[in-house]
């Protein structure tokens, strides 16, 4: 008996087919791509990917597949596929540079998902790492999540037991970035009641797993628990601190719910931006500083969401004596900061050297401080790369750099 | 940004648990002798002693709370690489 | 005065039909195989709801018509000059393209191509080939002597580039050595025509050019032919599918109550379905 061949279409939507025939090569992309920023690697190109993944659709499915060639993609080949697949830090800087608009951070995480679904899977360090711990604690991090606050939530901070404001602060913040976590709390805190799920019971958004190893099978079960969760807290806005919890609990939760949230997901920033508007949020200290703002691919080019680009700079706009520059790059266009898309696990140094492409950036603006707002950001850039090889690490170390960085958040609790 | 080779002593149990949660990035692995703990957090680069913000361990923003809530209970500090024996 | 098949030895016409018919096998085998790959995606695009392949072919031509693709909104941020010269290649081949038609039911169906008409259709068509074979100019000068610092390699597109401008390069050959054997007395409106016309004329004989002119004839139908048989499995592809990416992507950040434009799994829809039974 013979296996059934790998369906290498089934899954994908329209959209997704169509634009395996949009790309024209005009290699546009690999200009602004982060990945030929710091590698020779021209297989890790959004052009090359699209092009081998239509002839494995084409192979396996068209007339001419069937006429001229064997019919089959060989393991060899979607070895390499797989490899060029995740040397990818998902930023989408390439669909929205892409000049025949080929949504491409969609693209790259279906394609994802159907070599996870294969027979090459998704690399190790993503399957042993993230994907296990879900399964074992329901966060990508190899821990209980029952102690989770306690790495960052100050003793100072009083939670209420019920309030319509719920803090989720992601598991990248608590444990990449606990100082993100720490920030917002402290300025939640400063202008009402607010509340947070019991550690327990606040699960992963799901992010990891969808866009790093591409596991979708786990969401339904997850949905459920955390609206559920949410509910029961008489939570109305839903406030979070991870960009990219953010899309997938605005923008993807809804469908596996099957109906409209209970309440209202939306990003730190913007209530922040919107209770200094109103001037609710007061500073007490005063600051003067030119600051930079990065902004993180999940707010500037989610994958479904609107970009939230304005609400950080309107925020800063708020405090009198900080003085925005922005990078060449920013907004819509901002640089990737290599962190994001299982990069770290799987190819840390080129993630690291994306990093420092971002940071040298930053640095001829002549800001003092770059601020962001992101775990994957702030983690990437403020600790160097965690876990960068020590060469790529040694040279971050030998840089004369006034060059701060820091998260908006933590940024403004210092002014309360 | 200011990265920290701080000594941790006199710590809880509890408090123990969740430094170990804290620090797995192959590159903030916490270094133990003499029951005290060296703290790695980034690239491991050693601090002043005082943040951009002007701030001391006590209240350094960057470290993480926990950390924080230890080193306030804590007498003496130490920085850098573990004292030779 | 429209002159098809001019100086063609009757057998010779034979076998550029046998051709043209094979090529509208062969585009019409691969574009519907195409389509009915794409059609076979999963339905869950809001804009593509229900799409089976005609409609798809119907939304990729309207599309098409889109002041976005006509004017190239996309490319043109990103650069001039490139941006100009695929606009250029588009129109002008689309008029080649509408040319074309027209010549065939002017010589097929019924007579309308006289007089001013014609001369004024001579004109448009001669300039929408100096367009496309500047932009096709560009596109093989940009690949391979201007080349971007980054750029994924890759044979085909040698070959489409090459291949479209030789058959707009063949054509203008066999207009010109026409021009120069027939001396129309409207020849200048048909000026790049009529400029190659010179050109041969001054460097071979009277004789040579009417055996020349049926080769270059020949080898630019064959150039033609096998550029629109190429289409569909090719890269060229994308004159049906980027308008449709491009008007999607603009579609992008529109609120949606619910964003559908997701992929699930057949065992992920059926734990949602039972939920929402519940």
């Amino acid at each position: 008996m013979t296996e059934k061949p790998f369906d290498f279409m089934e899954g994908l939507t329209k959209k997704e087919l169509i634009e395996l025939d949009s790309c024209t090569r005009c290699n546009e992309c690999l200009a602004w791509c982060p990945i030929q920023d710091v590698t020779d690697d021209r297989d890790a190109s959004p052009p090359a990917r699209i092009h081998a993944y239509k002839d494995f659709v084409e192979r396996t499915h068209t007339l001419k597949g069937k006429l001229f060639s064997s019919g089959k993609v060989t393991a060899e080949e979607l070895k390499s596929f797989k490899d060029s697949l995740w040397k990818c830090a998902l930023c989408g800087t390439c669909g929205e540079v892409c000049t025949v608009g080929i949504d491409t951070k969609k693209l790259w995480w279906s394609v994802r998902r159907k070599l996870k679904e294969s027979e090459v899977g998704c690399p190790e360090p993503l399957e042993k790492g993230p994907l296990q711990n879900y399964h074992k604690f329901r966060s990508p991090f190899p821990f209980p999540l029952g102690g989770k606050y306690k790495i960052w939530l100050p003793d100072d901070i009083e939670l209420a037991d019920k309030a319509e404001i719920g803090y989720y602060e992601g598991c990248g913040c608590t444990w990449d970035s606990p100082q993100m976590a720490e920030g917002a709390v402290r300025l939640l805190s400063s202008v009402g009641p607010f509340t947070m799920l019991d550690p327990d019971q606040s699960w992963c958004c799901g992010f990891p797993q969808l866009t790093g190893s591409g596991e979708w099978s786990i969401m339904a079960e997850l949905v459920n628990h955390m609206v559920k969760a949410i509910a029961d807290k008489g939570i109305k806005q839903f406030v979070i601190s991870c960009p990219m919890c953010l899309d997938i609990v605005k923008y993807l939760w809804p469908y596996f719910y099957g109906e409209e949230l209970p309440f209202e997901p939306l990003a730190i920033v913007e209530l922040l931006a919107e209770w200094a508007e109103e001037g609710k949020l007061k500073f007490t200290k005063q600051i003067e500083e030119t600051v930079t703002y990065h902004d993180p691919c999940a707010m500037a080019r989610p994958f479904m969401g609107k970009p939230i680009i304005d609400a950080p700079r309107e925020l800063l706009g708020t405090i009198p004596g900080i003085k925005l520059v922005d990078m060449d790059r920013h907004g819509k266009l901002s640089r990737c900061c290599g962190g994001a898309g299982g990069m770290r696990a799987v190819n840390s140094d080129v993630s690291a050297n994306i990093a420092k492409e971002l940071f040298l950036e930053a640095k001829r603006t002549g800001a003092d401080t770059m601020l962001t707002n992101c775990p994957p950001c702030y983690l990437n850039l403020a600790t160097r790369t965690h876990a960068a090889p020590n060469s790529v690490v040694e040279e971050w170390r030998n840089y004369d750099d006034p060059l701060k960085i820091n998260d908006i958040t933590q940024y403004l609790a210092a002014l309360l | 940004m200011q990265l920290c080779k701080v000594h941790i002593e006199g710590f809880t149990a509890d408090e123990k648990e969740v430094l170990d949660m804290m620090f797995f990035h192959p590159y903030d692995k916490l270094e133990e002798y003499d029951g005290k703990l060296i703290m790695n957090y980034g690239s491991g680069e050693v601090c002043p002693g005082t943040n951009d913000f002007k701030e001391d361990c006590r209240n350094c923003r960057y470290v993480p709370f926990v950390v924080r809530k230890i080193l306030r209970r804590q007498e003496n500090f130490i920085f850098g690489e573990k004292p030779e024996a | 005065m429209v002159a098809e098949f001019w100086n063609i030895p009757k057998g010779l016409i034979s076998v550029f039909y046998v051709f043209a018919f094979a090529t509208v096998i062969i585009f019409v085998l691969g574009f519907w195989d195409k389509m009915r790959i794409w059609s076979k995606g999963m339905d869950v695009d809001h804009e593509l709801k229900g799409m089976g392949p005609a409609g798809l072919i119907w939304l990729s031509i309207i599309k098409f018509f889109s002041p976005d693709c006509l004017l190239a909104k996309r490319l043109f941020p990103r650069s001039f000059i490139r941006g100009l010269m695929l606009v250029g290649i588009m129109w002008g081949f689309t008029l080649l393209f509408l040319g074309t038609v027209g010549r065939s039911v002017n010589y097929y169906m019924f007579q309308f191509l006289d007089g001013g008409v014609w001369l004024l259709f001579s004109l448009l068509l001669d300039i929408a080939g100096v367009v496309v074979l500047v932009g096709t100019g560009f596109g093989l000068y940009r690949k391979y002597i201007g080349k971007p610092e980054r750029m994924v390699k890759s044979t085909q597109d040698g070959i489409l580039l090459s291949l479209l401008f030789l058959v707009i390069f063949s054509g203008f050959l066999v207009e010109g050595i026409r021009l120069a054997a027939l001396n129309p007395p409207a020849a200048d409106w048909s000026p790049i025509g009529f400029a190659f016309g010179g050109v041969v004329k001054a460097l071979f004989e009277a004789k040579v050019l009417s055996a020349l002119y049926i080769g270059i004839w020949t080898i630019h139908f064959l150039f033609a032919f096998s550029f629109i048989a190429y289409i569909p499995f090719s890269k060229y592809e994308h004159i049906f599918a980027s308008q449709i990416s491009a008007y999607l992507f603009g579609n992008k950040w529109k609120e949606k109550e619910i964003p559908s434009d997701w992929v699930f799994t057949e065992e992920i829809k059926r734990r949602r379905d039972e939920r929402l039974k519940q």
